[in-house]
């Protein structure tokens, strides 16, 4: 098995939640601006809990909002 | 830029800035026959130690400098002070660097005892090699936060 990547959704939950934007997703879930921007280009990875709050945030379920791929 | 972005950004120039004062005054120092005789580790020790509050006076200046320009240039007022989890990470992977500058500089300095060296060089190497780690780490963490992962 190759290496996985994380991959999501939340630009368009964004922009389909009253067009929120990274900072007020940011804020809602305890971290960066930067660390949002990270996470929706797919570069990093959130930890589990992280995870779960944006998905929250959503009112999605977290497979939903998150995918694995194969990175190969 | 995050706050840790910010703080490693300081403190890559307080590293800079305090190893080349460092490496002045040791040639300074060794120039004025200071490290000639049996006081020369003592007269070493007495240089080092107060590199301690000078780095902590450095990085604290430096830190509140660098973000009221920041907040000056960005035009952002309430800049944010968050520290998550991708901060805590790219803070472990300089924390490698560190261990493993250290660690070398450590292994060197018992080598080049062992083989009849002074015991002032091997108290430099073992310095510069911390010094040197710690200036690795934050360009770790610096690149990492360029890459954004």
């Amino acid at each position: 098995m190759g290496k996985l990547k994380i991959t999501n959704i939340i630009r368009r939950l964004r922009f389909d939640a009253d067009e929120m934007t990274q900072k007020d997703l940011a804020e809602k879930v305890g971290v960066t601006r930067q660390t949002i921007v990270a996470i929706e280009n797919a570069k990093y990875s959130p930890t589990l809990e992280l995870a779960i709050l944006i998905s929250r945030v959503f009112d999605k379920p977290l497979e939903e909002v998150f995918d694995v791929q194969d990175a190969s | 830029m995050t706050y840790q972005d910010r703080n490693t950004v300081v403190s890559i120039f307080v590293n800079l800035a305090v190893s080349a004062f460092v490496v002045l005054r040791l040639l300074e120092m060794n120039a004025s026959g200071m490290f000639e005789g049996s006081d020369a580790v003592n007269n070493w020790a007495r240089l080092v130690i107060w590199l301690i509050p000078l780095g902590i006076v450095a990085t604290i200046t430096g830190t509140i400098l660098f973000n009221i320009g920041f907040a000056i240039f960005t035009n952002e007022p309430k800049p944010s002070f968050i520290v998550d989890e991708r901060d805590k990470l790219f803070e472990r992977r300089g924390n490698f660097a560190i261990i493993a500058f250290a660690g070398a500089g450590f292994v060197t300095a018992v080598i080049v005892l062992a083989l009849d060296a002074s015991a002032l060089i091997g108290f430099n190497i073992i310095y510069f090699g911390m010094a040197f780690g710690s200036l690795a780490a934050d360009i770790v963490k610096f690149v990492s936060y360029r890459r954004g992962y």
